[in-house]
């Protein structure tokens, strides 16, 4: 296994015969290993959805080559070891979810031998009831459809899962179920290629992040790199002691010594600048030092939104 | 060809009530001359393209809108192959409906005690064979 290999991917739409082309990807080389959960993240219309389109084989590119080990991703090997999650996911609306998910394990070549107990394991995987997987599609809610569509694309264990806003219309239920399956996908070694704007699941899910814009890829940067960027840390001490016990000059005092800054002072909260995660952690030791007794310390962004905000200008708008 | 495709087209085709009121007219009504009057033979029947057409209209048109096919393409399934399985599946459901409705009218004309010459019945299921496959052909490659 090779994993993903993108060289100078680029692609372009023309909207209707006479429309202005509009470039959907530009130029786009990236290497996603065997078994790395890997994720792209960006606004609208940045060209996320068109790059799953071309990884899946179904868009082809103006120019640039992808491979998927060793092989064009339209191969028929390579999608017998694939699974997929559209954005905006459309059944057979005849079909009851049970039929639905046999149809996929049948069309996904896998042995006729144990269906039934592959498909009840797959109901049950994503919170499905067997009442719910006997229930035609035209009655289920969107996050039904939702959780339905995932038990789709973990049909037959793939070793590549491409999913395009897999928690979109799921209830909060369902989005915690969704970050621990994918979890243990990646856990499992599946190469998982998400893309979502819920940067909390792609940061607890992905190793690395691309950060797309207009068709660019304007960073790729590994989630763990948060830790060395500057953040607003909020911190809640118990009792008076903020403000009272240890008033705000000595609080700034206290954080310069640590190599932070004091934000603002709201009892029983402060909030301080930090650089990164040693400069945190003085900081903690400085004010338990003095005496405060810190309930609470949590940063006001979460590792991948603080790559985000200090992305280029441009992709983070 | 792909059985899995073809099965799912049969019960894609046969969950639509319209489609299954306008062939059980098709179908239903070309015989009841035949039942009900002397003398009526294969003619009355016409050709299976009634039948062909509402069996098949919208057979990969429907897939590609609804965008269900971006998920079977997402499969070990060619193209080609789901193209000739809805042109197959079409067609085998075209024909055996044909045959039995040529099967239906030969018992009729029988038992008004004028049974058809095994040759001509032949000869008239087998060309309302070959028309949906042709037809069946025509409507998987607009």
């Amino acid at each position: 296994m090779t994993g993903i290999q993108i060289e100078g991917l680029s692609k372009t739409y023309r909207r209707g015969l006479l429309g202005e082309p509009v470039r959907a990807l530009a130029d786009v080389s990236v290497s996603i290993a065997p078994g790395e959960a890997f994720g792209s993240i960006g606004p609208n219309g940045a060209g996320k959805t068109t790059f799953l389109g071309c990884l899946l084989g179904f868009l082809r590119p103006d120019a640039g080559r992808i491979t998927i080990d060793g092989r064009a991703p339209d191969d028929i090997t390579i999608r017998a070891v694939t699974g997929y999650l559209p954005e905006r996911l459309v059944l057979d609306r005849w079909m009851s979810g049970y039929q639905f998910l046999a149809y996929h394990h049948a069309l996904a070549r896998l042995p006729a031998d144990g269906r039934e107990a592959e498909v009840e394991r797959a109901l049950e995987r994503v919170g499905l009831d067997p009442e719910a997987g006997r229930r035609t599609v035209r009655r289920y809610s969107r996050g039904m459809l939702q959780r339905l569509g995932l038990a789709q694309a973990l049909m037959g264990r793939p070793r590549y899962v491409f999913l395009d806003e897999p928690a979109s219309g799921v209830d909060p239920a369902g989005v915690v179920l969704f970050r621990r399956l994918l979890s243990e996908l990646a856990r499992d070694g599946v190469t998982v290629i998400l893309n979502s704007h819920q940067l909390a699941q792609v940061e607890r899910v992905c190793g690395r992040v691309a950060f797309v814009k207009a068709g660019r890829v304007e960073a790729i940067e590994t989630v763990a790199a948060g830790a060395g960027h500057a953040r607003v840390l909020r911190v809640r001490a118990a009792g008076d002691a903020l403000g009272t016990r240890v008033p705000r000059e000595q609080l700034a005092v206290l954080a310069s010594s640590a190599g932070a800054t004091l934000h603002d002072l709201a009892p029983p909260e402060a909030r301080f600048t930090v650089a990164d995660d040693d400069a945190a952690a003085r900081l903690l030791q400085a004010l338990i030092g003095a005496g405060v007794p810190v309930a609470e310390a949590t940063p006001e962004e979460s590792r991948l939104e603080r790559l985000f905000l200090d992305a280029p200008e441009e992709s983070a708008s | 060809m792909n059985t899995t495709l073809i099965t799912a087209l049969w019960r894609q085709r046969l969950a639509s009530p319209v489609r299954l009121v306008l062939l059980g007219t098709l179908f239903g009504i070309p015989l009841l001359p035949i039942l009900f009057m002397q003398g009526a033979g294969f003619s009355v029947l016409g050709n299976s393209q009634g039948l062909v057409l509402v069996l098949g209209a919208g057979m990969i048109g429907q897939d590609v809108s609804s965008g269900v096919l971006q998920l079977i393409y997402a499969r070990p399934v060619r193209r080609p192959e789901y193209v000739v399985s809805r042109w197959l599946g079409v067609a085998f459901a075209g024909s055996a409906l044909s045959l039995l409705q040529v099967a239906l009218a030969s018992g009729f004309m029988a038992a008004h005690g004028a049974p058809p010459a095994a040759r001509d019945a032949v000869m008239f299921a087998g060309a309302r064979v070959l028309e949906s496959f042709g037809l069946a052909a025509v409507l998987a490659l607009l």
